[in-house]
């Protein structure tokens, strides 16, 4: 709720990447269907017409083991009341085995082609979901409207599969067998033909019910599970483990464990009682539409209109027909529904805008200008960047600083062309790099990322998927960024897999972030950018590791970001960012000159390592917020 | 207690759920008894009706006579339309009582664990594989025991009936059938096996579609460009699980099935068999009728639902043997006693402590030897992984198999009960918990030994600097924090960071430890954090824990820890004079903030060579 209240304050709207998030477009049923159609038909052409022909007979093949099953009850009345041979019975006894037979054969058919169609599309759609990521428009990442349908993508994917099965199925597999078993009703007698309709009337009005009332009573008892859940976490989830022993906090969080517990089962049953007891009123119209049947039946029967053997099989199929009947409304039309949702969700997903631009060379080894660059982030109030303009030149080292929040990563972003500007334009050797494809752009380009990954693959594998194309030796780098193969933490060399579940290795911190050095220099590049990788650790260390960095860019442009001033030094040029905008430009030496924020946060940060005494300074608490 | 430390299997499965509750337990046994036996019932009633129907059209029989054999055949109709509601309602008072019964039971003994196996990846991860579905495990399994009880009444209640019609038939079908239940058994268990061997491709397969999916990657992602290549390398391991899958299905739906053609042939064999005794009329038409309703249904039965059945249960004996090992896991009697609150020191004393964490193979601490005065700032200083945090842990007695002594005023740590250690310090760690609870309470975690009234939480508050957010929230003190609760709120880091001192300043603990709790922040304001501690923790013993020089020129005393021992102590004046280690690392890192000429001293640029052991072992 909150969200959307900000949403709806929010004086101006990015609407580069979303149309407006309360009318979101929704998706049809038969758009979903088309779409898993499509896959299906690329993916599995053969397959997938052959399995929907063994449908129909399967489904066929029920209702004819019904009939074979009255011929064979007729034929042995027969024999008894010496209308019939022995011969005939007998042969009908073979003629029931073997359709029963083929009826077994069909079903392993039929759901064995179903798991096969199933896997196989799953990894199908992962496939498509995995390409699309790499198209979508990264400030889509961003979005918190958006979150949903990419977080989503896959388990929706996974029901456009479960919706176009089910759609198909329903005309393959489910209308064969009622249509059989109509006709085969209206022969014994054409008024039997309403048995048919007694089993539909009380699933469907049962369904309608359901979805009608008792999907109300869902989810009430939601929060109450969060809450019980949580103080089970606070009693002993290893996050809370160490303070909630020292604190001797077990007796209060298991008492409220306890109490939560308890409202939950009252929910529970809450909820359980009112649905059951629908279910139950519900279920006395299956048991009329039952009794309907059966008393149609008997009548006939005594009135010698059909024969005992009709009798004893169409008995016999009442029961197969209200199962396949709830399988088909209840479990799966009513899945459907619900499941609706999520398809819509991979749907929009698939719809989101692409990166897209043409083919290009983007050098950056020529320098980059912006000019009067401005950035809003989707559904954001305020400008992130502002109105910036400046240039960096070939070769150039340029460290950019400020504090949190000061739009340094998301100049970044822009710079390197990740992010089209809102407004403005920036300019790599002359070509606007918002017209460039992602490729193009970024064939020679690297960087250390703020949100540096850690890839649960080999050592090898985390340096070189920076650059897969690539076939140079991993062994430079890795010596260059400080990883130390030959250490005990490494025990297979460059193939440890770093992963605990994989069977391999933890590292620690420092050593992830040496690799995602490596990794970042790797890639071949004429520009690479270093974003503050190096949170977590000493400030003496990290200006180590921009020193080092700098001499191994020496030639090539480099962009560094940091907060701490004190690495800043080094650079060509320092870009001091305030709220989105840039304060000041110019070396360490013209901005303590010039620049009082600069000053000031230099000041201040040094001051801890000054030789006097530190001041005690009121509210100090405060800046740690 | 329900749960021991003892060898579990699969008697266990039926023992413990009516250890939980032998109510519901009998209710679902007794239910299924009466599923298994109502095919048997069906057959009889079948033949009844059917023989007085007859009996009827051939004028040999009463209209009447139909309404009781009729009204039998409607009684396991609404038996079966409505039996499965029914147990809806013991299904979800079952579920509320075994819930009620075990998961606080596990939640106790977790409580209770030594510390080491929570910090241990192999028995962490065994205690998440345990804990969160012992009541639904328990329950399920006792379920797939009714399962197969059910099948082999209704089997057994069929091949009698048809025992007492032809004995021989009846033979052929329980001979035959024990094979293709073996068979059933076997492929069952192997498409368990099939999906355990398959597992780890899969967790590979799907973490490289994270990676391709993962929001926090797309710079990497697009940057790199890697998507296409490990998109190939998704669908390249997709694909061999795929395969490898299909194949066993392909073997198991060929058994399934043959299983089911062979019983299908068998209930042909059947109705040859009775069809000279209906004829010579040994059997009346009725019989017939019904017997074949029941075997056909038997065959499909065999066929189709044993393999599930099978597969499940091999899942819940791995369950079991989990349960055994993590029930053996060792814990500490009186772990979750409150601290005692009359604890107090003069002195304690680290003598020749040397500590390696359980399952590696580096000395954390190595022979380390100091004294902590009563009413004395301390400060422990060292590059991450020297074994400062460890220090906090063995004082805390959450690991107690170092070597040497701890002694509080010359009595060893190791003898002091649980309650006693717990009242000696009170800790903001590095990674302090956010609990999800109101501030007020939040805050009354850290005095829950003593009677306290609301002005108390509200000095500590106002003390950790909370004034402000306090103002700010919509019920204040009481307010929730954190988004369990639906009115809750969540506040910034710093603010749960203010929530957690307040904590330790309600408490009566005589020894603070404030443990690098600012990883996030940048070193200056870490500065002040501490700063702000010192202030209020006047007359109070504090050790301060970090890696930054700045803030530790507060304290009375600075041990310098390297490679384990301490490598230099005394005042920052002190050290400085001394020029040691201290001294250098103090000058190195105050040199990036020299106003004249930059890095000087800095032109040999080494990687720095952290030592992070210790942080592995906590990661």
């Amino acid at each position: 709720m909150r969200n959307r209240k900000k949403a709806d304050e929010c004086p101006k709207k990015a609407d580069n990447c979303t149309k407006k998030s309360d009318e979101r477009p929704k998706v049809s049923l038969l758009k979903v269907i088309l779409f898993g159609l499509k896959v299906n038909m690329k993916a599995l052409p053969g397959l997938f017409i052959c399995i929907n022909i063994v449908a129909i007979f399967h489904g066929i093949s029920h209702g004819f083991a019904t009939f074979m099953t009255q011929n064979f009850y007729d034929s042995v009345e027969n024999v008894l009341t010496g209308r019939g041979l022995v011969r005939q019975a007998c042969m009908m006894i073979a003629a029931l085995g073997l359709t029963c037979i083929v009826r077994e054969l069909l079903n392993g058919l039929h759901n064995f082609m179903h798991n096969v169609v199933f896997t196989k599309l799953n990894g199908e759609m992962a496939k498509i979901i995995h390409g699309k990521m790499a198209c979508i428009d990264p400030v889509c990442m961003e979005d918190p409207r958006l979150h949903d349908d990419i977080n989503k993508a896959q388990e929706g994917a996974g029901t456009v599969s479960f919706i176009l099965n089910i759609g198909i199925t329903i005309f393959t597999f489910y209308v064969p067998y009622f249509a059989f078993m109509g006709a085969y009703l209206y022969y014994l007698k054409p008024q039997f033909i309403l048995a048919i309709v007694m089993v539909f009337i009380p699933v469907l009005a049962g369904q309608l019910m359901r979805t009608g009332i008792i999907s109300k009573f869902e989810d009430k008892a939601a929060p109450v599970r969060r809450e019980y859940e949580y103080y089970e976490k606070a009693i002993a989830d290893r996050e809370y483990f160490k303070e909630t022993r020292i604190l001797g906090a077990f007796r209060f969080f298991v008492e409220r464990f306890g109490k939560s517990l308890d409202k939950l089962g009252k929910a529970e049953w809450e909820a359980s009682r009112k649905t059951n007891l629908i279910e139950l009123a519900m279920r006395g119209f299956t048991v009329a539409g039952y009794g309907g049947i059966l008393y149609m039946l008997v009548n006939a029967l005594l009135a010698g209109e059909i024969s005992v053997g009709a009798f004893a099989a169409v008995l016999g199929s009442i029961g197969m027909m209200f199962g396949i009947m709830e399988e088909v409304i209840a479990r799966h039309i009513g899945n459907m529904a619900s499941s609706l949702g999520k398809a819509q969700n991979f749907i929009r997903f698939m719809e989101l805008p692409e990166r897209g631009g043409e083919e290009g060379t983007a050098d950056f080894s020529k320098g980059i200008v912006l000019e009067n660059v401005s950035f809003i982030y989707p559904n954001a109030e305020c400008k992130s960047v502002d109105n910036v303009s400046f240039e960096i030149k070939a070769g150039e080292t340029v460290a950019i600083v400020g504090e949190n929040g000061a739009g340094k990563t998301t100049l970044i972003r822009l710079i390197l062309g990740l992010y089209k500007p809102t407004e403005g334009v920036v300019r790599v050797n002359g070509m606007d790099t918002s017209k460039v494809n992602s490729r193009s752009l970024f064939r020679n380009v690297s960087g250390v990322f703020q949100k540096y990954q850690r890839y649960l693959m080999t050592l090898e594998e985390n340096i070189r998927i920076s650059d897969m194309e690539s076939s140079a030796e991993v062994c430079a780098v890795a010596e260059q960024a400080g990883v130390d193969v030959e250490d005990a933490s490494f025990p297979d060399g460059y193939a440890t897999m770093l992963s605990r579940e994989f069977d391999g290795v933890d590292l620690s911190g420092g050593q992830w972030q040496r690799i995602a050095i490596s990794r970042g220099l790797y890639r071949v590049h004429n520009i690479i950018v270093l974003d503050e990788p190096t949170a977590a650790i000493d400030p003496l260390e990290e200006s180590r590791i921009y020193k080092k960095f700098m001499e191994i860019s020496k030639g090539k442009t480099a962009i560094i970001v940091t907060h701490r001033l004190g690495s800043a030094k080094i650079a060509d040029r320092i870009i001091v960012m305030d709220k989105g905008r840039v304060a000041a430009t110019g070396t360490h030496e013209e901005l303590m000159e010039s620049c009082e924020l600069y000053r000031s946060m230099f000041n201040s940060q040094a001051e801890w390592y000054a030789d006097r005494p530190v001041s005690n300074g009121a509210g100090a608490v405060t800046a740690a917020g | 207690m329900i749960l021991t430390k003892k060898k579990y299997g699969i008697p266990d499965m039926i023992i413990l759920p009516f250890k939980v509750s032998p109510f519901y337990s009998a209710v679902f046994a007794v239910q299924r008894i009466v599923s298994g036996l109502m095919p048997t019932f069906t057959i009889f009633a079948t033949a009844k009706f059917i023989n007085t129907a007859t009996a009827i059209l051939n004028k040999e029989a009463e209209l009447r006579d139909i309404y009781v054999p009729i009204a039998l055949l409607a009684g396991i109709m609404l038996y079966w339309v409505v039996i499965g509601v029914l147990m809806e309602f013991v299904g979800c008072r079952a579920n509320i009582v075994f819930r009620k019964k075990l998961r606080p039971e596990m939640a106790e003994k977790r409580a209770r664990l030594e510390y080491r196996h929570i910090e241990n990846q192999d028995t962490a991860d065994l205690i998440n594989r345990v804990c969160p579905v012992i009541d639904t495990t328990v329950k399920d399994m006792y379920m797939r025991i009714l399962d197969i009880a059910e099948n082999l009444i209704y089997a057994a209640g069929i091949i009698i009936a048809l025992f007492t019609q032809v004995w021989w038939v009846a033979l052929l079908l329980a001979a035959l059938g024990v094979p293709i239940l073996i068979i059933a058994t076997k492929a069952g268990e192997r498409s368990y096996e099939a999906d355990r061997e398959m597992s780890k491709i899969d967790r590979r397969t799907w973490y490289l579609s994270d990676v391709l999916k993962s929001r926090e990657a797309v710079e990497e992602r697009s940057v790199y460009g890697y998507s296409d290549r490990l998109n190939g390398q998704f669908a390249e391991k997709y694909e061999y699980a795929r395969k490898f899958r299909l194949k066993v299905s392909a073997k198991n739906f060929v058994k399934q099935k043959m299983g089911g053609i062979i019983t299908t042939m068998l209930s042909t064999v059947v109705m040859f068999a009775m069809l000279p005794p209906v004829i010579q009329g040994k059997i009346d038409i009725g019989m017939f009728i019904g017997m074949m309703g029941g075997v056909f249904s038997l065959s499909g039965k065999l066929s189709w639902g044993v393999n599930w059945i099978i597969e499940d249960l091999a899942r819940k004996k791995e369950y079991l043997r989990d349960l055994t090992e993590f029930m053996k896991l060792d814990e500490h009697e009186d772990a979750n006693a409150l601290p005692d609150r009359s604890v107090d020191f003069r002195k304690i004393e680290f003598r020749n402590v040397s500590f390696r964490y359980p399952g590696t193979e580096k000395l954390i601490l190595d022979n380390i030897s100091f004294v902590i005065e009563s009413g004395k700032h301390y400060a422990f200083v060292g590059v991450n992984g020297a074994g400062k945090t460890t220090v906090t842990k063995l004082i805390t007695g959450l690991y107690s198999n170092y070597e040497g002594e701890i002694l509080v005023d010359g009595r060893p740590l190791r003898s002091m009960s649980q309650a006693e250690i717990k009242g000696l310090s009170s800790v903001v760690y590095q990674d302090f918990a956010k609990y999800y609870i109101s501030m007020c309470d939040n805050i009354a975690l850290g005095c829950l030994n003593q009677e306290y009234d609301r002005a108390d939480i509200e000095n500590a508050a106002e003390l950790a600097g909370l004034s402000d957010t306090i103002a700010r929230l919509p019920d204040g003190l009481d307010t929730p924090l954190g988004k369990i609760q639906e009115k809750g709120l969540d506040i910034s880091g710093g603010e749960w960071q203010r929530v957690a001192m307040a904590r330790s300043i309600v408490s009566s603990a005589p020894l603070r430890i404030l443990d690098e709790p600012t990883a996030s922040l940048d070193p200056v304001s870490e500065s002040m954090v501490y700063r702000k501690f010192e202030q209020i923790s006047k007359g109070k013993t504090t050790i301060f824990i970090s890696h930054r020089l700045g803030s530790t020129r507060l304290a009375d005393v600075i041990y310098v820890i390297a490679d384990g021992r301490i490598a230099e102590s005394g005042s920052h004046e002190e050290l400085m004079e001394k020029n040691g280690i201290y001294a250098e690392m103090f000058r190195a890192q105050a040199e990036w903030y020299k106003t004249e000429e930059a890095g000087g001293h800095l032109h040999e640029t080494e990687w720095p060579q952290m030592d992070d052991t210790e942080v592995a072992v906590n990661a």
